[in-house]
This record gives C-alpha cells, structure tokens and sequence, in this order.
C-alpha cells in the first residue's frame, strides 16, 4: 500500500508539470487571443500599453507596493488545508487544482528569491559562517519553502486516507458527485486501492469488507428500492425488482445496501 | 507530539504573533507592511505567522512577544470564571498554541496557567457532555477550543450511539456519504 | 474488529460490545430432541427435551427466536437480586457493585428475545435501568476527581459497556492532563510530587479480572 502512495505521489507532482489541464488552458487563452486580435479588439491593449508606460515613468521613484493581492507566505497553502478541516469528517470538499498549482507557484518563487540571495551573499566573500542580511533573508525563504511542502503533503495525504475509506464506506463504485470531487490521479489511486483490497481479499478467501456490523443471521429480509434487475448470487439468480421483497444472505445484499437500493426489511 | 500530517497542528501554526527583530533580513519585504525597502530592518516589530517566528526565534534572529491570551488579563478572566472564557471563537488552538510558545518566550507561568484553565473548564464539560441531547448544541459549546471540542464531542457521541443501540436494533443502513445533504443550519464547528 | 466509529481511538461500537457479549454462557431448556453441534468455539448439546444444558448466548438467542427452547434466567437477574444490588449501588457512593461484565448487552438481549421467560419482566426491566443510571452518575463524579498527576484510572467492577462509553472521552481527558502536567510544561519545583506514589507503568494496559484501565498513551518525548 506504501508503493501506491509514493506512486500517487509521483503522479502528483508530474501532473504539477505537464496535466492535461494545463495544456489545454493554454490552448484555449491562445485561441482567445487570436480571436481577439483577429476582431480588432485593440482598444484593451492600447489601454494597458499606455498604462505600463506611465508605469516606466514613475519607476524607480515609486515603490510599487504590491496590493491587498500579496499574501503572507504560505498563507495559500493553509486555506488549503482549511478547506479540507471545515469539510465534515470523511467527506472531502473538491481537489483545489488553482490554488494547489498557486502554491506551486509561490515555491518557486522562494527557491528564486533563495538562491539569488545565496548568490548575492557570496558575492560578498564573506566568512562561510557569518550570518548577514542575505543569509536570514535566503532563510525565511527556504523555511516559507519547507512550510508550503508540508501543506501540500498533507493536503495530498489526508485526501488519500479519505479516498481509502471509500473503498470501506461507499464500494468499489464511486457516486458521481463522489468522483467528481477527485482529481485524476486521485482517481486512478482510487482504483488501484480497490485492486489491491481485491488481490488480497482473494488470496484470503474472505470479503473484508462486508460485515462491518457484527451479524445476527446470516439471512436478512430486504425491500429494493430501486430496480436492479436481474442478479446472479452465488447458484442462482434473483430478479430484484423495485418494491420487491426478499430474504438475502446478508453478505450479498451488504453491498447493495450500502449503495442505497435496497434497505433492511423490519417487520 | 503532532505528525507532520497533523492538519489541526499545521493550522495552528498560522495563528500570528508578533516579534522583534534581532537582525536585518534581505528580500522579504513582504513580511513587514511598513518596510519601504525589500528588506526587514534590525529592530523592526512585525506579526508572522507561528512557523516561521519559531524557527527564527530558535536561531535567535527575532524574539516573541507573548501573545495576548497569556497575558495578564486573560489570567484575570480565567481565574474569576474559567467556564465562561470564550476560546471557541478567540482561540481555537488555546492549548496547543501555549504549550508550543511556552518554551520560547521564557515566561514560567504559562504551563502552569494552561493547566489551571483546562482542569477549572474540564468539569463542566464533562457534566454537559454526557446529557447533551443529540440534536441542540448547547450554547457553551461556542466556547470551547478545538481540543476541548473534540473531547466533548467524544464523549456525547458515545452516549448517543449507546442511547440508539438501548432502543432500536442497528441494522444495515446507506452509507452515510451517499446522498447527503448539506446541513445549512449552523454547522458546528469551533474554529470557524 | 476496529470500531466504526473512530477509527484513530479504535473504539469498539455498541453492536460490537454486543457481539462480544454474544459469547457468554448461558443455561437453556430445550424443547426438541437435536444432536450435539461441533462448532468452532466447542461441542454443544446433545439436546434433550426438558434437559437443561449450558450453551452460549448467540446459540441460544437463534434457537428461541425458532421456538425450540426456553432461556433460563440468570440468578443476577431476578427482582430479589437486582433489588439488593440497587440498594447496595445507592450506598456505596465509590464502589462498583460486582455484576456480570455484560451485564448490560446480556439483558438487552434477554429482555429483547426471550421476555417471556424471565419472571416480573416489567421490573426487571427498570431495575436494569436503575442500576445503571446509578452507576454512571458514579463513573460521571468518579471523572470529575481527575486531575494532573492521574496517569491511571482504576475503576473496579465497571462493565465493558460503561466502559466503553467512557473511554473516548476519558482517554483524551487522561492525555489532555498528562501532556500539561509533564515536567517540561511545570517548571516549578514541587516537593509534593516526590512524596505520592507514581504509577510506574505508564502503557495502555490490558483488562485483569474485571479491573479496567483506563490508561494515557505513551509519552512521547
């Protein structure tokens, strides 16, 4: 199960680089501009031309501050996770791709800024211990870098365990308003869990997962709540019409119940 | 001791408390809003979040103010009525805030405070939490820290899972994330 | 079997406690002629008519519920018994007055599946109740004593179903007290500390008899 998670890792972060997102935003913005250009909407870039030329103008006697927009260093990577622990316990809210490539961003920013104050503060010839302004300025970067890595691992891990927990909670199939909450790699991670509780619990011999509240009788009565049809359990089969009732081995109808079509029968 | 994938402990780490710098720092400008430079200047009075003012003041390059719910006042308010100090809302990581900053701040009195708080606020948290009924949050609720929270939630649910197993036999049922509607009414939840 | 509940805390859930409790022994009357049964967990019967064998409770829940045998009540079960025990829990303000340890699932099941066999049912029922409203007013004040320096709460002659109420809210109230009370959070010299007796082992440990546990996790350093 260790392999799977540094594998989903691994994807993680490649999907980072080259997602098939990314490349079709990218497409897309450059059909947007073509179309804007090919319809002479000129007007917006004279407007921005003529604002960074007043820009130009005042540089360097005005210290362009950047606005409400800058934040404090991994402060994106925080609401992240603040998404994540205002969700109810075992939900999860939708994978954040903005904001997780935001933070992306933001690192690399800060490996930036960190090596060219490394390489300012050797330009210096100093003493290698001494500690100057550049030194404390490359460790507040590289701490900022340290800090918005652990809030992406956990992002990722703690979205991981949710994910494992469905296999237990939901089955082998996902609702749709479940999957569409997870990305890609999060739904490949998905399968390849169930393939691995599925190899196991066939070596075994043994379902794991139903059973998950001690059993009384191993026949329970059920009323089906939805039609689904006909269904083949174990020798025979069973036409499980909407309405219908019927007396189940308990370990076949788990699954169906869990997935609510069909519900406990109480007299 | 938190995991590095605790997520309560990585949010707890955000809460902001103000130091002093004991030394100029280069290209983080960002950090203090009154720098007209891209630099923090020696002596400089600053919030930063809680992970980076730790491991600065560690290195000894800033030194902590001690944040204002372990000042004096907050001790005046815990000891005439700990119960009714609101954390909830003000403080959600009361407890593990202080038992991180205590070390760095060098003021003595703090572990013993946050005991004092826990233990004079623990009582009525556990007479409330077993009589809860299941559906009204009580109004003291709102009060409690995230730990203190999770305790009493601890205790409540047991007592309604026991109370639901005395009259009803606890069958098979839908799994509890299909199908599930957003409570609109006041989620609960002491750190928002 | 981890609890449903709260996967981190391994809480069992109170079906779970109920199935354990499904174990015990228990005396029944058979009312049909069957061959001794070879289970797993052991050889049971053979089954005679007006025969009274002992077989555990889950077997012979299943054989009532098909009307092949009447239940025995247990001893602890009838008013007499139930009524000194009352008594004595209303007296002893401190103490646990010694009762099956399942107690509470056992009777659920007798009182839910064989109430036709148990004598003056309607008493029995609320004398159940009683008693255990009484003892958990009891486990309520007995945790309202915590305080630092409780590594260990020693809580004799509690049933496994009173414990496992409690044990979510007081193993993170016992962890709660431990991280504050540890000595990088007091400073302080403090004589009296040297003087009490410590509790030595500091671990979970395991159920002995009928004493529970309730202990902190591990110190981590």
């Amino acid at each position: 199960m260790n392999t799977t998670f540094k594998n989903y890792q691994f994807t993680m972060l490649d999907k980072i680089y080259r997602s098939e997102e990314e490349k079709e935003r990218a497409l897309r913005l450059n059909k947007d501009r073509k179309m804007a250009q090919s319809q002479g909407v000129t007007v917006l870039t004279d407007a921005i031309k003529a604002c960074s030329e007043e820009i130009d103008k005042y540089k360097g006697k005005l210290v362009v501050k950047e606005g409400a927009r800058a934040e404090m260093y991994a402060r994106r990577a925080a609401q992240l996770l603040q998404e994540l622990s205002t969700c109810e316990e075992g939900q999860l809210p939708p994978y954040n791709s903005d904001k997780f490539d935001q933070v992306i961003r933001e690192c690399e920013e800060h490996s930036k800024q960190f090596q060219s104050l490394i390489r300012e503060k050797n330009s210096k010839n100093l003493d290698i211990e001494a500690k100057n302004e550049d030194h404390y300025g490359s460790f507040i970067h590289h701490l900022s870098l340290i800090r918005n890595k652990r809030c992406l691992m956990a992002y990722v891990y703690k979205r991981a365990e949710v994910i494992q927990s469905y296999r237990w909670k939901v089955g082998r199939v996902l609702p749709e308003e479940i999957h569409d909450k997870l990305n890609f790699s999060e739904q490949e991670y998905f399968k390849n869990h169930c393939a691995v509780i599925d190899s196991y619990t066939k070596d075994l011999d043994l379902d794991l997962t139903v059973d998950v509240i001690p059993p009384k009788d191993p026949y329970i009565r059920v009323r089906v709540l939805s039609e689904i049809g006909e269904v083949s359990l174990g020798d025979h089969s069973v036409s499980l019409c909407k309405d219908s009732l019927h007396s189940l081995r308990r370990t076949d109808a788990e699954p169906f119940i869990s997935q609510g079509l069909m519900e406990e029968f109480m007299e | 001791m938190p995991g590095y994938y605790d997520i309560d402990d990585i949010i707890m780490e955000e809460e902001a408390v103000s130091v002093v710098f004991h030394v100029g720092a280069n290209g983080v400008g960002l950090l203090d809003p009154g720098s007209e430079t891209n630099c923090v200047e020696k002596g400089a009075k600053i919030d930063l979040p809680f992970w980076l003012s730790q491991e600065l003041c560690r290195r000894r390059a800033v030194s902590i103010i001690v944040p204002p719910c372990f000042n004096q006042k907050m001790k005046k308010d815990v000891q005439a009525d700990a119960a009714c100090v609101d954390l909830g809302t003000r403080y959600p990581y009361f407890y593990e805030f202080g038992c991180k900053i205590f070390p760095l701040v060098g003021d003595k009195s703090i572990g013993p405070f946050l005991r004092h708080t826990f233990a004079s606020r623990y009582k009525e948290m556990l007479s409330k939490s077993h009589t809860a009924s299941i559906n009204a949050i009580p109004k003291f609720v709102l009060r409690l820290s995230k730990e203190e929270y999770q305790m009493f939630d601890a205790a409540k649910s047991s007592m309604v899972e026991y109370k639901k197993w005395r009259v009803s036999h606890l069958g098979l049922t839908k799994s509890s994330l299909l199908g599930h509607k957003r409570k609109t009414d006041s989620q609960l939840s002491p750190s928002s | 079997m981890a609890g449903q509940s709260d996967p981190s805390l391994s809480i069992f859930s109170a079906p779970e406690v109920e199935f354990l409790a499904e174990d015990e022994m228990i005396e029944i009357v058979p009312n049909i002629r069957m061959d001794a049964l070879n289970l797993l967990c052991g050889d049971f019967g053979p089954f005679l008519p007006q025969i009274a064998c002992k077989v555990p409770l889950w077997l012979a829940v299943a054989l009532k519920k098909r009307g092949k045998c009447s239940i025995r009540t247990p001893d602890w079960m009838s008013v007499e018994k139930l009524t000194q025990v009352l008594e004595a829990e209303r007296e002893s303000p401190r103490e646990f007055q010694p009762l099956p340890f399942h107690y509470v699932e056992i009777s659920r099941l007798l009182l839910d599946h064989a109430h036709d066999d148990i004598p003056e049912v309607y008493m029995v029922r609320s004398l159940i109740e009683d008693i255990r409203n009484v003892r958990f007013h009891k486990v309520e004040s007995g945790l309202e004593t915590i305080s630092g320096r409780t590594h260990a709460v020693k809580l004799k002659n509690l049933s496994a179903m009173e414990v496992n109420i409690v044990r979510p809210f007081m193993v993170r109230v016992l962890q709660a007290f431990y991280k504050h009370d540890s000595p990088e959070m007091v400073q302080q010299v403090d004589t009296s500390a040297n003087k009490r007796p410590q509790v030595v082992d500091r671990g979970p440990r395991p159920a002995f008899g009928k004493i529970w546990y309730i202990a902190t996790a591990h110190r981590t350093p």
